[in-house]
């Protein structure tokens, strides 16, 4: 159901004709002519879409931009194979029917952070089912094959009546494409809450769906520092009363790009969401948010809202920024705001004129922008992205 | 070419000018006779036909959040001349009563009530001297403001020059319709440094009051210029097309200024959606310029779909542009509007403030794109999209696409959405107003931003429109 | 010339009112105070006819006409006029353009002529006079951004505008300085005529100090426990509402 849902979501969807409306829009406009940048265009447009449509575009023949895309990926698809072995796998309170690849091998990857608790390898694909009442915080590692380039990851959450889960995931893929794609479920009165990091250099496909059944809370903090690139989409169904808070710390840098998709539909009264993205685009880096809320007839007293916002700190970058809004009933609080711009040059003058130096201004500036939405990500990982700000690891001018 | 002619010749009518029509159907003869019947000039006929043969590869956009039952282009007659006074109702006591308690409540003058309900009229009237001395005016001023076709045969240079220029055949599926087949329109031309002396509104341009479904209006506004368009009219004018494909190109050169109002008002259709207008409207402008300003304000209450998105290209440096709308759906009306901000030049500006009310079964879209092109200096947007809904039924979506290229822009979105709570209602009425009085009191406010961005006597004409359109909204 | 006999009301399906009797001759000012959660603000926004407050038994009576079915908006034009406790904020709505509407509706059902826009803030300036409202806070869209006391004027000068002949204050001085208090009172004062009456619902004394009133009614559980006069609202703020339940 929940897949004809999206699908009914998705296919009006426009992305592919305003392309083209655009480009005979005005000749003066410089359109994209290397092929690097048509598929840059192509991926920023494609994620908004699910397979069957791009294959079906395909025999369309009514858009080159996307068959360029479909070629280049379905080679790439080709290379996938399942993994051959699962081991079963139990974690403590994990009520588990557990299907995990585990996988000891030492990553090259030492951080306080997530290092923390043991992890699970995650090479192909793993159920978690926390059993009512229960709790479990894990921390999960897509581990890839080092001959394959393509590596497909399928997570599925079931967090039961009042349970709880808090799940790290993070990706590591230098070398090959990871396809990671978790479905969660929460139960009346559960919480389920996700943070996941993308690892230097990986690229990432992410498909989440997220099904909030009545009462249950869901947070999904997404933080993308290095990826070489990462596009995500999630579709959300908010049940009645539930609450979600998206929140995402995005910063592309040269040859970098994130790209988000997300679909909340609230399809029962008096839900809430949130997405709150922030992003810091420097280089050629690009990014990207594609946020929208639904609000069926169903739902109303539902309470929607999205928050993009940009710093552009180069010639180069790119941002692009849709907060969309479809609303079909009166009693409703919904609200959309988005911001790109530079750093305040004000605010750097004033700096100055106290003495520090531009580039120490200019990380000040790029530190507050960031903590406006590092305060509201889990505490877990503010203290972390804090120490590597400080340690000028990430938010680099 | 001679069978399209068939079915009058058929009726044993002699084809006389005044009043053939063209047999429904689209193909290269009718885009040949119609270019024929306007003696227009070779280049013009390449032209539509260049478009025609584009459209044909063109299909139907189908991006809007809009529901639109399939068209038939080939059931749809592509040349008819205005009525004949003998076609017309000879006076106001044959006109639908409903139109006339419309006019009434709006309070438009009796001969007024007559132009618009198309009853035929005496050679000898008030409204001719009125547009004899307008035109005078103008031409003292050295404007040029003509229907379409008469620009054509008297000017054809300057129609050539810049037809197309902003809004090129290719662009859309019904911007290349209209190219093949538009009838008639509208024709500005401010010469340098000249401030029109008057507000030019397409009410004066009486003898082509009929320009059918596919009009095309082409403004320029020279070096320094200044000119102030009105389009439209409150009053509800009935139409036995469904489709209406415009297209308006406004041209801004260095230092001038375009102004362009619309009051929209096509049929909606009946409670059920039955009927009503398909508006499919393809709007641009080009500030060419250096200080060039191009500004849209519109209130949109009409047509059963509406589908525009009146943009500025911000090609000169420290050019501007702005956006100011009201839309309103009732029944089961559909709009998709909004604007697109193309900032290429440096330090430009745009505003866009969109106010959409739906009611009824209503759903309203805001589409909106700012674009911020590679070497747009310092570019400035800011959007305020807002939505109220009056009823359950009712939608309220908005679709702003943001894109930004250059570090130094500053772009800023803001959306909210929000009903008439049961305090606020009760709060007016305790004071003494109706919830219909409340209501209006209530949505006047919220449309107040866009409302004075009108010529005066066209906000107040707004405002009595808006109170109409929202009859029988309140729950 | 209002009058509420054996009054029961319920919001929600909460019996809230459950038998209140008070009879208002004109020219008289009535007090109604109790403790919270008794019942007062029940009673004034049942008696302006708002939404969700229900009418289980008894009947509400005004210059002879029972009101208990007609819309808020009849009420008002019939001369009930109520200050609300929280006057809501409608942004986009001028104030002037309000109290216009407002007061051409009312006129209108007193079979006056409108006033047009010139006369109209004539009239209201000078009303304004009496409640010392900045002028400009009537070009700013209806009680948004006001502070709370200049909320409470701005209530009190919408009445001295439409000239009602019962009006019913709802805590009207709570969250007012001093010098707020002594305009609104001089708001009522000047208002006091032989012919036009006042409920004043409060939970202190202080306002009475500057609006005497002839009757005050303790308000407690839905009932009326006990009437009195003015000596009875300094007897309440002295010993509290304790010594009643006695």
């Amino acid at each position: 159901m929940t897949h004809s849902i999206i699908k009914q979501c998705l296919q009006k969807d426009y992305a592919g004709n305003h392309l083209d409306g655009l480009k005979s829009l005005w000749q003066d406009v410089t359109w994209p002519s290397s092929k690097q940048e048509i598929w840059r265009y192509a991926k920023l447009h494609w994620l908004n879409e699910p397979w069957e449509l791009v294959a079906q575009k395909e025999t369309q023949q009514a858009y080159d931009v996307y068959l360029t895309q479909y070629d280049l990926l379905s080679n790439e698809t080709d290379l996938v194979s399942m993994q051959g072995k699962f081991l079963p796998n139990k974690v403590d309170e994990i009520a588990c029917f557990s299907h995990g690849h585990l996988d000891m091998k030492k990553v090259t990857w030492s951080d306080d952070f997530f290092n923390q608790l043991g992890w699970l390898g995650l090479s192909d694909w793993a159920n978690i089912e926390v059993a009512e009442g229960k709790y479990l915080d894990q921390q999960l590692h897509c581990i890839l094959d080092e001959e394959k380039k393509w590596q497909n990851v399928k997570l599925t959450i079931h967090v039961k009546k009042n349970a709880h889960l808090r799940l790290r995931i993070n990706t590591i893929s230098a070398q090959a494409v990871t396809n990671l794609s978790i479905n969660v479920q929460v139960e009346t009165g559960g919480s389920c809450q996700i943070i996941s990091w993308a690892s230097p250099q990986s690229k990432l496909l992410m498909d989440h769906n997220i099904d909030l059944k009545d009462r249950a809370e869901f947070r999904y903090d997404a933080l993308n520092f290095e990826a070489a690139w990462c596009h995500e989409r999630i579709y959300m169904m908010v049940g009645s009363h539930a609450s979600a808070h998206l929140a995402g710390l995005l910063l592309p840098s040269s040859g970098q790009s994130d790209h988000k998709a997300i679909h909340a539909h609230h399809i029962a009264p008096a839900g809430q969401s949130m997405q709150k993205f922030y992003s810091v685009a420097n280089g050629n880096g690009l990014a990207a948010f594609h946020g929208r809320a639904i609000v069926g007839h169903e739902a109303p007293k539902t309470d929607a809202r999205q928050l993009a916002r940009a710093l552009m700190l180069s010639k180069a970058c790119e941002v692009y920024s849709r907060p969309e809004l479809e609303i079909d009933i009166d009693d409703v609080q919904c609200q959309h705001g988005s911001s790109i711009g530079e750093l305040d040059t004000k605010a750097l003058f004033y700096l100055r004129s106290r003495g520090i130096d531009l580039n120490q201004a200019k990380a000040m500036l790029i530190e507050g922008f960031i903590e406006e939405i590092v305060s509201d990500l889990d505490q877990s990982v503010q203290s972390w992205i804090r120490s590597r700000i400080a340690k000028h690891e990430i938010g680099k001018v | 070419m001679e069978e399209l002619f068939e079915k009058k010749y058929q009726y044993g009518f002699t084809s006389d000018i005044e009043s053939d029509s063209f047999l429904p159907g689209l193909n290269e003869d009718v885009i040949r006779a119609i270019s024929a019947r306007k003696n227009e000039p070779k280049f013009l006929l390449e032209w539509r036909l260049k478009a025609y043969r584009h459209w044909l590869t063109m299909k139907e956009p189908n991006w809007g959040k809009l529901n639109i039952s399939p068209i038939d282009y080939n059931a749809i007659s592509y040349y008819s001349a205005p009525k004949s006074q003998k076609d017309r109702p000879k006076s106001l006591d044959e006109v639908d009563p409903e139109l006339l308690k419309t006019y009434e409540r709006l309070g438009i003058p009796l001969h007024e009530q007559k132009m618009l309900a198309g009853v035929a009229m005496d050679a000898v009237f008030d409204s001719v001297s009125v547009a004899t001395t307008f035109k005078e005016k103008l031409m003292d001023a050295g404007v040029i403001f003509l229907p379409f076709s008469e620009a054509v045969e008297k000017y054809p240079e300057l129609v050539e020059q810049y037809l197309g220029t902003v809004i090129p055949y290719k662009d859309n599926f019904f911007a290349a319709l209209n190219s093949a087949v538009f009838s008639d329109g509208s024709f500005v031309y401010v010469p340098k440094g000249v401030r029109c002396p008057m507000e030019l509104s397409t009410y004066f341009r009486i003898n082509a009051l009929n320009t059918g479904q596919f009009e095309r209006t082409l403004i320029i506004a020279d070096e320094g210029s200044h000119v102030s368009y009105l389009e439209g009219c409150s009053a509800p004018m009935r139409d036995e097309n469904q489709l209406h494909a415009a297209v308006v190109e406004l041209v801004a050169h260095k230092d001038s200024e375009i102004k362009y109002s619309t009051v929209q008002n096509w049929y909606p259709g009946d409670e059920n959606g039955v009927g009503g207008i398909y508006n499919f409207v393809t709007k641009r402008g080009i500030c060419k310029g250096d200080r060039a300003k191009i500004s849209w304000t519109q209130v949109e209450t009409g047509s059963a779909i509406t589908w525009k998105y009146p943009s500025v290209i911000l090609k000169g440096d420290d050019s501007v542009g702005e956006f100011y709308s009201v839309a309103v759906v009732n029944n089961r009306q559909q709009a998709d509007t909004g604007t697109k901000m193309i900032h290429l030049g440096k330090r430009t500006s745009s505003t866009i403030v969109s106010k959409g009310i739906s009611t009824g079964h209503g759903q309203n879209t805001y589409r909106g794109l700012v674009r911020v092109s590679p070497l747009a200096e310092d570019a400035r947007n800011h959007t305020e999209c807002d939505s109220l809904l009056l009823t359950p039924h009712c939608g309220a979506h908005t679709f702003p696409y943001i894109e930004s290229k250059h570090p130094t822009a500053q772009i800023e979105h803001e959306a909210t959405t929000s009903n008439i709570s049961e305090e606020e209602l009760f709060y007016c009425r305790q004071r003494g107003l109706t919830e219909e009085q409340a209501i209006n009191l209530i949505v006047n406010g919220f449309c107040k931003t866009v409302f004075k961005e009108l010529p005066m006597e066209f906000a107040v004409e707004a405002q009595k429109l808006m109170e109409i359109s929202l009859e029988g909204s309140v729950g | 010339m209002f009058s509420v006999s054996n009054l029961h009301a319920s919001v929600d399906d909460k019996k809230i009112l459950k038998g209140i009797e008070i009879d208002v001759k004109p020219g008289e000012v009535h007090a109604i105070m109790g403790p919270n959660g008794s019942g007062k603000s029940t009673l004034a926004n049942l008696v302006a006819g708002k939404d969700g407050y229900t009418l289980d038994e008894g009947s509400i009576i005004f210059n002879g006409q029972d009101i208990s079915g007609l819309e808020p908006e009849e009420r008002a034009c019939l001369g009930i006029f109520l200050a609300f406790q929280y006057p809501v904020a409608i942004s986009g709505v001028n104030n002037m353009v309000f109290l216009q509407a407002a007061l051409n509706s009312v006129r209108q059902a007193r079979g006056e002529l409108p006033l047009d826009a010139m006369d109209a803030i004539a009239f209201i300036k000078d009303r304004m006079k009496l409640v010392e409202m900045k002028s400009d806070l009537l070009q700013r869209s209806l009680n948004a951004g006001f502070s709370g006391g200049e909320k409470k004027r701005n209530e009190i000068l919408q009445m001295l505008v439409l000239e009602p002949k019962l009006a019913i204050l709802d805590e009207t001085d709570s969250g007012l300085d001093i010098d707020a208090l002594k305009t609104v009172s001089d708001g009522v004062n000047h208002m006091r005529s032989p012919d036009r009456s006042f409920i004043i619902v409060t939970h202190y004394q202080r306002l009475l100090d500057h609006i005497k009133p002839d009757f005050v009614h303790v308000l407690k559980d839905g009932k009326i426990i006990k009437s009195g006069n003015y000596e009875l609202a300094l007897k309440l703020e002295k010993e509290g509402y304790g010594w009643l339940d006695q």
